[in-house]
């Protein structure tokens, strides 16, 4: 059931009645109920492997409360086969056709062949974002950061509720499980805000990323017909969709939430006016981020093995580098994870090798910017500056994303190549020429007018202005005013596709 | 706890660390400048900081670092 369907809006408003209308005992059972309802509604055996990963994490995180926080000898055991069993899992269905792939021809240059077979499969939905989420819960329980839950069908509820289910965000337990036993009584603010973030969602998701993705798909293909600047205003367009997309997606998630009394974590904070490449990966996917930063980057930055690194390091190269090495290969390893969590492609593992080299380069680095920008006299928070650095940033992240969404990565650094090639645009032409990339005059004004409204909010939100908070203090004609035209908006100039069902979120397929 | 600011004054100086309070969640200190922190740390003090402690309330203000590392020169005799 997608999110932008008919169906889904009178699921979600059955459910959130019900929720309102059961007594506060039953109201998680009503939230399990519907989660596995939502959860069938895609098939019954994907069922499976839900069930699977619910069952081994809830028995596994019991077997480990059993032992003292010090006993980690027996609960790294347990982990690790845990590990094994969902991380395998993840692993056979969403990477064995790339491995089968690319395994055969390798072993072909050698002679032998060992003709791995392809096989069809369905990947479960959401189970990258319910496997980070479970196996996030067995880690922290590992490090005895809470008590294990002891009922089954509570820790089900957990790893499927149903609103994050498609595209997280991936929560921490001690966050999200309290929230759902908590006493939520009606509250006309919280469904009204709730209903406001939806709202705001759709019209990312259906006015702005699906009418983006009209030029994009017609550009990315035949990308060497095309002028540079063109190419650059599709890559451009691509960097905004994605994020329209999936930002969009997740305002509904939080927004559907929120209308039953349930905070889920922030998973966007205006990345792109992020200054830097890091902060960047601070404000985009944080859920994903953070669950790398704390089970993946920490544990190896403090390995033995890093912490000898460390102390040679800082013998042999004095200052920010001898510092900063052991963080180097964590790093590569989080941004390689990062990448490929997206998907088994050449393009996804670019991205991740991509975002470490500019990320470790940028450190490297660092001393060398600040001396330059000393003797240039250009002051930290001067506002152009400032603006520089945001392009910058965002220069460098458009180039990343075309890597993944080109046909190929070499089609990707070709599309960079021709984008940024002076020679080959043609400015005084492209207000004529950007007519002939898949949008006529009116889609193109439409698209423009969104995405300014779209950078207007997301200036005032960087600015600390609480959107809700502040229509809410208008007048009643004034407030009516912005949600009748917010509505329209999404009516009218939502991209419908058949049967008045909008395009599929690119994070779904991850 | 002098020992500790010139540790931080080294790795990200023009920062209030006596009054500070929230070095980590108001994103004043990066995970790279942490584990940085932390590599220092234990070359000074002869301790091991592991994943365990790497929670923000032990690294949010160089108060909470001292305690840090006096617990665990403590557990670790």
């Amino acid at each position: 059931m997608s999110f932008v369907s008919g169906q889904f809006l009178l699921f979600v408003a059955v459910v959130v009645v019900l929720f309102y209308l059961v007594p506060q005992k039953y109201k998680w059972v009503l939230l399990l109920v519907a989660s596995y309802s939502f959860y069938l509604f895609g098939g019954v055996k994907p069922v499976i492997f839900i069930l699977l990963s619910t069952f081994s994490t809830f028995g596994a995180g019991l077997m480990m409360g059993r032992y003292e926080k010090k006993q980690k000898k027996e609960k790294r055991r347990i982990l690790i086969l845990l590990l094994l069993l969902n991380f395998g899992i993840l692993l056979l269905l969403k990477y064995y056709n790339f491995f089968a792939e690319n395994i055969d021809p390798l072993f072909r240059t050698f002679e032998y062949d060992i003709s791995m077979p392809l096989v069809n499969i369905m990947l479960p939905l959401g189970i990258s974002f319910y496997t980070f989420q479970a196996m996030g819960y067995a880690i922290d329980i590992y490090r005895g950061k809470y008590e294990p839950e002891t009922n089954l069908a509570h820790f089900a509820l957990f790893v499927s509720f149903f609103p994050q289910i498609m595209q997280g965000p991936i929560s921490r337990y001690n966050q999200l499980a309290p929230q759902f036993f908590a006493e939520h009584r009606f509250e006309y603010k919280k469904v009204k805000f709730g209903i406001q973030l939806m709202l705001w969602g759709f019209f990312k998701k259906m006015v702005i990323a699906d009418r983006m993705a009209i030029l994009v798909d017609t550009v990315f293909p035949y990308y060497y017909g095309y002028d540079g600047d063109q190419v650059f205003v599709a890559m451009f367009c691509y960097a905004i969709q994605i994020y329209a997309d999936f930002s969009g997606g997740i305002d509904i998630t939080r927004g559907l939430a929120g209308a039953m009394g349930i905070e889920l974590v922030q998973n966007f904070q205006r990345p792109y006016f992020a200054i830097t490449v890091p902060e960047y990966w601070r404000r985009w996917h944080m859920s994903l981020t953070n669950w790398m930063r704390d089970y993946v980057f920490f544990p190896l930055t403090l390995s033995k093995m890093s912490n000898k690194l460390g102390r040679w390091s800082r013998k042999k190269f004095k200052g920010v580098v001898g510092r900063q090495i052991p963080s180097y290969l964590p790093t590569f390893i989080v941004f390689f994870l990062i990448g490929v969590w997206h998907g088994a492609s050449w393009g996804y593992i670019a991205f991740g090798f991509y975002n470490g080299t500019v990320i470790v380069l940028g450190m490297m680095l660092k001393p060398l910017f600040e001396t330059v920008n000393k003797k240039l006299g250009i002051k930290e928070g001067n506002t152009l500056f400032k603006i520089w650095q945001i392009i910058r940033t965002f220069l460098i992240m458009m180039v990343g994303k075309t890597l993944v969404r080109a046909v190929s990565v070499k089609d990707g650094i070709l599309m960079t190549l021709i984008a940024f090639d002076p020679a080959r645009w043609d400015i005084p032409h492209l207000p004529w020429n950007m007519v002939g990339m898949g949008l006529g005059k009116n889609q193109m004004l439409v698209l423009m007018i969104s995405c300014i409204i779209f950078f207007f909010v997301s200036f005032l939100q960087e600015n600390g202005l609480q959107m809700r908070e502040t229509i809410s203090g208008q007048r009643t004609r004034v407030r009516w005013t912005i949600y009748l035209l917010g509505i329209a908006a999404v009516l009218i100039f939502g991209i419908y596709g058949p049967g008045y069902t909008a395009g599929e979120f690119i994070y779904r397929n991850f | 706890m002098e020992k500790i600011i010139e540790i931080l004054n080294d790795i990200k100086p023009n920062v209030d660390y006596s009054n500070e309070k929230k070095l980590v969640d108001d994103e004043i200190l990066d995970s790279f400048e942490v584990v940085a922190i932390i590599g220092e740390l234990s070359e000074a003090f002869g301790i091991e900081i592991t994943v365990d402690e790497m929670v923000p309330e032990n690294f949010n203000s160089a108060e909470a670092m001292e305690t840090l590392v006096k617990r665990l020169l403590e557990e670790q005799k």
